[in-house]
Formats: C-alpha cells, structure tokens, sequence
C-alpha cells in the first residue's frame, strides 16, 4: 500500500499542460471515420442489393398473391357488377359523388390525366407530341361519354390501347372513381371548339 | 564546451510550445471546421452522374407533369419514390422508341430490371425523413430540393445538414406554404411570409418546436 504511493509521481503543473497538448493531439484522431451509423445495414426504400439478381432490395410481390385482408370484390374495386372479374361493367359510380369527392378528383386529374387528356379533357394535353398514336381521346367523342362508369375504370386501372395503365400510381380505387366523377362533370359542359 | 543554444532558445521554445503549435493546431481546425459545414464539402451544386446522362426534369417539368406524375407515393408514403420503369415507357413507348439515349430504358423495360439511379439527397440511415408528412404539413418540394423543374441534371441544392432542418423545425412560419403551393417549384415566400406561415403553421396543426425538436422525431 504504501509502496504503491511512495512510486507515484505526483502531477505537477508542468506535467499536465504536457499531458493536456498530447490528449488534444490526440484528440484530433477521434474526429476521423465514424460511418457505422450513417451506414447501417438495412435498406432503406429503393436501395440497391448485391443480394438479389436485378439488384433491387425491394421485391416484387410474388405473382398471383393478395394480402391478407386486401381481397376486395365489390363493384368499387372491380368496376364490375357484383364484384364478379369477368361481370359487365358497372353503370355508374359506385361511390356517393360529393363535392369532396369531385374535387378529390378534378386534383387527381390535373396531376395524371391532364398531360395527356388536356385540362378540359379534349385530348389536347401539355404532353401530347404527334407520336402518339392513336391520339389521345377527347372526353366529348360520343364513345366515351356512352361508356359505362365501370369500363372508365377498367381503361383507368389497366390501361387501353397505346394508354398504359395507372393502378400502380392511382392507387386507390377511390381516386379513380373521384375522377371519373370529375370526367362525368367535365362531359356535361363541353367547350366551345 | 560551448553551449549550443543562446539563453533566449528557452523562451524560444516556450513560445512554440505554448503559442505557436496551439495557433496551428487552431488555424488547422478552424479549417477543418468550416470545410465541414460548407456546401462545397456536401456536394451542393454538383450535378450527380446518372444513366443515360440523367433524368431532364426542366424538360419534363416543362410539358406539365406534375411532381407526382412520377412521384406518385410522396404523398402517401414516407419515400417519394423513383418511378418504375413502367413510368417512363407510358410515353416512350411512343416518343424517342429508337433513341440511343434511351437505349437503358428499353433495356430495363425488357429484361424487367431496374433502372440503377445514383442517388442525390442521401440521408444518413438513422434520419427517418418523412415526405408525406412534410408535404401534407405545408413543406414544399422545393423547400429542399431547389427548384428541381429548372435542373436539367439535379444537383442538391441545399447541404441538409441537422442544424439546417431544426432551423425550419424550431420556426416552421418560416417557410411553410399554402397548399396549392407544395408542387410548385418556382414558389417564392410573399413579403408577408411571418405573418402568413404563423396563420398557416395554426391552419396545419403543426407542433411545437419543443416537440418538433424532440430527438425522436427524426431519429429512432
């Protein structure tokens, strides 16, 4: 015990300035490289993978599978009568037009139908080049106002023709239906050509 | 023997030990600080190589596609998605179907792989960002993306350092904006931006900056 403190040094002031410029050095060293927290591994949406081939952390669902309690077969969700995939198309919109939702859908429409559609639905949108092939459909051609409700949602969901379709990015039966609602209202008033 | 050094050596030598290696040891890192919070260290300004030369959002901006034309999940999602490929080829299906530029598209598009974009605005993995929540609460796109529609390679256009999203966090009146704005990316504040962001941060039931300053907002 008392050996012990017989050999310690006591600190002088001399000492410890050294001490304190060598532990500042030092501490220039503890500021380098700490990337384990910036880069964790776990993927965050859209990241790449050297796991799988096409190099995608996100997967696919696997074809043919719902899930659980996703399953919906009512006339919203199909745009067919009972529900039934291979029914015929509903008449009208299964949904209670409100203004809330005419407005929901004239948004919808400004932000994925009007590029091509045109704001007043003439076909005649900001991104129309003379490719395209058909042109797009003005809503006023008597085809498309004689279309059920259910086959607007059909075009809607799956596409038709050169038009692809916009289920992944609509992604909510009720925004289609809101816009065809907006599409509905939109008909009643065509513009002077 | 002669002594080698002068009796002013030790004065000397405590000056470089006492004034001179801190004034370096300052100097050194004063610039290593401010090299560290500059925009230059973040990359803000530098357009990020893409394939294909990149994405031209002026030009696409420019036919009128909305934001979420593409974007389609920042509304609903914490991540503003990339789009699918399946985006892109709804109109190239049609336009520029030979172009060489284009090329890696189709090639996605056929052997159904995606796209590989080099990220821009890469957050560090324990920032838990919320786009939805941010758009839905009056934060436009181009509060901190710049005015993308105007980029024709993008570029970050703001550092995104900590003390730059608490600075929006501790008064939000700052730079929230009307609704009908959130997608436009040429907005600029009105003079009265105070007054009407104070209105709007109520309108929006957006927290208190106590709360919004809370570790656990944005980190988990």
């Amino acid at each position: 015990m008392s050996r012990i403190t017989a050999h310690r040094r006591r600190p002088t002031p001399a000492g410890f300035a050294k001490f304190a410029v060598a532990a500042c050095c030092l501490l220039w060293f503890t500021t380098a490289c700490h990337l384990e927290m910036y880069d964790q591994p776990k993927y965050k949406p859209l990241q790449q993978s050297d796991f799988f081939a096409d190099g995608a952390a996100q997967r696919p669902l696997v074809e043919h599978t719902v899930a659980r309690g996703a399953t919906r077969l009512d006339e919203a969700a199909t745009g067919r009568v009972g529900g039934m995939p291979e029914g015929a198309y509903v008449p009208s919109n299964p949904l209670t037009v409100t203004p809330e939702l005419l407005s929901r859908g004239e948004e919808r429409f400004a932000i994925y139908c009007a590029v091509c559609h045109g704001r007043v639905g003439n076909g005649k949108g900001s991104a129309v080049y003379p490719q395209f092939n058909p042109r797009p459909a003005s809503f006023y051609d008597p085809r498309i106002v004689a279309m059920p409700d259910g086959e607007l949602f059909d075009v809607i969901s799956n596409g038709r023709r050169n038009m692809y379709g916009y289920r992944s990015r609509i992604q909510t039966v009720e925004d289609r239906w809101a816009i065809i609602a907006y599409i509905r209202e939109l008909q009643k008033n065509p513009p002077a050509e | 023997m002669a002594q080698i050094f002068d009796r002013r050596a030790n004065t000397l030598v405590r000056l470089t030990l006492f004034v001179g290696v801190p004034l370096v040891l300052a100097i050194l890192g004063g610039i290593w600080y401010l090299f560290g919070w500059s925009d230059w260290h973040r990359d803000v300004g530098v357009p990020v190589a893409q394939p294909g030369g990149g994405f031209n959002h002026q030009l696409h901006v420019g036919l009128k596609l909305d934001c979420r034309y593409c974007h389609n999940a920042v509304e609903v999602s914490s991540s503003a998605n990339v789009p699918p490929t399946e985006t892109c080829m709804g109109c190239h299906s049609q336009i520029l179907t030979q172009s060489e530029k284009l090329a890696f598209v189709r090639e996605s598009w056929e052997t159904n792989t995606p796209i590989q974009w080099n990220r821009v605005h890469d957050l560090p993995k324990f920032v838990y960002f919320n786009h939805s929540l941010h758009v839905a609460k009056g934060v436009g796109c181009s509060t901190c993306h710049g005015n993308i529609a105007a980029m024709p390679v993008v570029a970050k256009s703001k550092a995104l350092f900590m003390s730059w999203c608490l600075d929006c966090h501790r008064n939000p009146e700052q730079y929230v904006r009307p609704r009908d704005q959130i997608y436009n990316t040429a907005w600029t504040p009105p003079a009265d931006q105070l007054a009407q962001g104070k209105k709007l941060v109520e309108e929006y039931r957006i927290r208190s900056a106590d709360q919004l300053t809370n570790c656990a907002i944005c980190h988990r």
